[in-house]
């Protein structure tokens, strides 16, 4: 029963991509090899460590880092509303300890990121000079607990997490403390560095009655019976939470839905300013776009994410000199417009899903309405980067009229391309969002596909920071960001019209694909 | 005394998909004015050759008038002036009931005021008002049809082109439906029904056709293509086929 349940979902995660064969595989090798590349880098960081004492410091880093991933992406999933929904299969005649196993062990086939980088370790562990041959067979137990042990966790966290985040404005506070909590470490690392007197960030993790210290310890000695004691509480506490919080979501009704009526009334001016400017239909598409896509879970998730996420990157700017301390604004502004990518402008049509028909259907312009989306995607964009100049202001990272000045026409100039090239994306790759249900992997492709399409949709721009840069020019950098403007207006252009063309040539297509059914088990 | 135009006239209508013919040279009219039941089994055709009506899919050949128009040449012309409840959900699911009807009216061309008016009054119509303020994705799946046909109805069209309609609406809601749609036929307006449930096609139409593996294998009144004391069910049965014997597994 259960290799059923799990061949249904893998079959499931096979099939999710659609007939575009050549692109998935190309994707999920993109995907998958990043990922190696990264276990290989721990496998050699580890292999080459010198002493015994660097060993042991250097695995329980990777074990700490590596916990906080293997909680933190289940954790991001189950904000984002992806969860295996167990009750589903409740009606079939399989033991609620065997459905427990299952909910595992699917946890475990679609999440194989943390476990190839475990991988990496156990083999930068064998590789070592300092591990003996007669150890290299033991070493792989306490890692097998470790995997064990984050499984559990992490499904009992997801668990948890879905009962408490049922409440919509629940789930952007939770993803903005995860997202704060997830940045503790290379904070604390910045503050290590940066403030005199702070406890360093290994101090703070090495305490022997940690899970990842027992484990370390049960690997490498010396203190293995403590380590096993520990280890063992470690487990038994880590088994009853998952199995306490796997009864609770079987057993879990959401509650009714509350009625959205009652709204500010500034709230609701607010959406209507388009009409201010524009006129209908096109200002009603942009005022629905603004207040469809800003109730989104995954929208909001990524929103609060975006106002803190770039803080690690962004604040040694404030300590340090020269040309990324000056542009850390710049940077940010960069990196936010990357992160609103999958909920804008790359598939403007997902969250519509199977109502894309009524676009086609009722009496608009597909014109019209890809403006419209776009206009919405453009102010969500500079709304988020406008707040994160703000904060960078706030933070202390030095920022001129000058700078900003520059932030600005980056934004807007990036926004453009990013808008153009999504525009085309969203009509030949179209893939409905379910918003409660699992992104999968599928979401993380297409963000790797957008860190393929950045650097090109920059490369105007870092032009023209390149040619002041050597030439030292002021005039000469203000002209090719007038150029890369034009050059961004044309392309705009020629995007727009290509995407209404197929927009009309793949409109079977496209309603086909926003109409796909049932997701299966993840739900 | 010129002939009013048909409000649908289709005529060797083909869609191919796979190499196979799901619609095949389909050709009907259907004079304004009245309640026209499409019916077929499942895979018959009835959706796709709805689609085609509404310009949802582009047909491989033959002709569609729609309203004396022709689709798709003047489609933006013929949108303006036809009421869709599609198979699928129109619904924008994180818009609220009255969003979704003032934004469904504002896209039919009614301004901003005039589109909440009409909105409340239809909430009001299908019994929906208290749940005006749940988003639509909250919606079961009865309320969710009769929100459909609300929006359907609110730019007062001339032609409706309504799949399966009453498909999981209770009782009172499908009556609700029904009495409406009678009421817009008795104003003048044409209706173009697919459904399964015969019954109700027995009784709200005065023209069927039945299609059969995307071919029209009857068109006519009820009472004219029925045979006897023959029901519309034992006609359909009888002309699609389904009285053949079935084959048992062993161990059922």
């Amino acid at each position: 029963m259960i290799r059923a349940i799990l061949g249904a979902q893998v079959r499931m995660l096979l099939s999710a991509g659609g007939r575009q064969v050549l692109l998935r595989a190309l994707l999920f090798a993109l995907w998958y090899g990043l990922w190696t590349a990264l276990a290989f880098s721990l496998h050699l960081w580890l292999a080459e460590m010198e002493t015994r004492h660097d060993l042991e410091r250097g695995l329980m880093s990777a074990l700490f880092a590596l916990l906080l991933l293997w909680q933190f992406l289940p954790l991001m999933a189950a904000t984002s509303g992806s969860v295996l929904n167990p009750a589903r299969l409740l009606v079939y005649p399989i033991s609620t300890a065997r459905l427990f196993m299952a909910d595992l062990l699917i946890r475990l086939a679609t999440g194989l990121e943390a476990p190839l980088l475990l991988a990496g370790v156990f083999a930068g562990l064998v590789r070592n000079s300092q591990v003996r041959l007669a150890e290299c067979a033991w070493v792989a137990v306490p890692l097998l607990l470790f995997l064990l042990f984050n499984l559990l966790t992490a499904a009992g966290l997801r668990n948890l997490l879905e009962r408490l985040l049922t409440p919509r404005w629940m789930r952007a506070l939770v993803i903005g403390l995860i997202t704060l909590l997830a940045m503790a470490p290379p904070l604390l690392a910045l503050a290590e560095k940066h403030l005199p007197g702070w406890p360093s960030v290994f101090e703070r993790i090495s305490g022997w009655f940690w899970p990842w210290t027992a484990l370390v310890q049960l690997a490498l000695g010396p203190d293995r019976l403590l380590a096993v004691a520990v280890a063992a509480v470690w487990m038994a506490l880590a088994t009853a939470f998952s199995w306490t919080q796997f009864l609770k979501a079987l057993r879990f009704e959401p509650p009714a839905a509350r009625q959205d009526a009652a709204k500010s009334s500034w709230h609701l001016r607010a959406l209507q300013l388009p009409s201010l400017v524009l006129r209908d239909p096109l200002a009603a598409i942009v005022e629905k776009e603004l207040r469809f896509i800003g109730r989104m879970r995954r929208f909001r998730s990524v929103f609060v994410m975006g106002l803190f996420i770039w803080w690690p990157l962004a604040l040694p700017g404030r300590h340090g000199e020269g040309w990324a301390a000056e542009n850390g604004a710049l940077f940010t502004c960069s990196y936010v417009l990357m992160l609103l990518g999958q909920v804008t402008y790359w598939n403007t049509f997902g969250f519509d899903r199977g109502a894309v028909q009524a676009w086609y259907a009722w009496p608009v312009s597909m014109a019209q309405i890809l403006a419209g989306k776009n206009l919405a995607s453009l102010v969500y964009m500079l709304l988020l980067t406008g707040i994160a100049v703000a904060e960078c202001r706030l933070l202390g990272i030095p920022l001129t009229p000058g700078k900003l000045a520059e932030a600005l026409a980056f934004t807007v100039i990036v926004s453009v391309n990013l808008i153009s090239v999504g525009n085309l994306v969203s009509v030949r790759f179209p893939k409905p969002i379910h918003d409660e249900k699992a992104g999968g992997w599928g979401a993380a492709r297409a963000q790797l596909l957008l860190f393929v399409v950045y650097p090109l949709v920059v490369f105007p721009l870092a032009m023209a920071y390149l040619a002041r840069e050597f030439a030292g020019s002021d005039t000469l950098f203000v002209l090719l960001l007038g150029f890369a403007a034009v050059v961004a207006g044309v392309v705009y252009w020629i995007a727009f019209q290509s995407a209404l063309a197929t927009a009309q040539s793949r409109k079977e297509r496209i309603l086909q694909e926003m109409t796909m059914g049932d997701p299966g088990l993840v739900a | 005394m010129e002939t009013p135009t048909p409000a649908l006239a289709v005529s060797g209508l083909t869609k191919i998909y796979g190499g196979r013919a799901v619609v095949d040279r389909l050709s009907f009219s259907i004079p304004r004015g009245s309640f026209f039941g499409f019916l077929g089994p499942n895979g018959a055709g009835k959706s796709t050759t709805l689609r085609m009506l509404t310009g949802l899919i582009e047909p491989a050949s033959g002709e569609i008038q729609v309203l004396g128009l022709r689709m798709p040449e003047q489609a933006l012309e013929i949108k303006k002036r036809i009421g869709l409840v599609p198979e699928e959900s129109l619904l924008f699911d994180r818009l609220t009931g009255l969003e979704f009807l003032e934004f469904a009216g504002r896209m039919y061309g009614l301004e901003r005021g005039a589109a909440v008016e009409r909105a409340r009054s239809l909430l009001d119509l299908f019994e929906l008002s208290k749940d005006s303020g749940r988003q639509t994705g909250e919606y079961s799946k009865g309320m969710r049809k009769r929100l459909s046909m609300a929006a359907a109805l609110i730019h007062n069209p001339e032609l409706f082109l309504l799949d399966e309609p009453f498909e999981g609406v209770d009782a009172v809601g499908a009556r609700l439906m029904k009495d409406i749609l009678l009421d817009r036929v008795r104003q003048g307006s044409t209706v173009f029904l697919t459904s399964h449930v015969l019954e109700v096609v027995e009784r709200l139409c005065d023209r069927v056709a039945i299609v059969n593996r995307g071919v029209l294998v009857a068109e006519g009144s009820p009472a004219d293509l029925r045979r006897g004391e023959e029901t519309l069910e034992d006609l359909f049965v009888r002309l699609v086929g389904g009285e053949r014997a079935f084959g048992k597994p062993e161990w059922l």
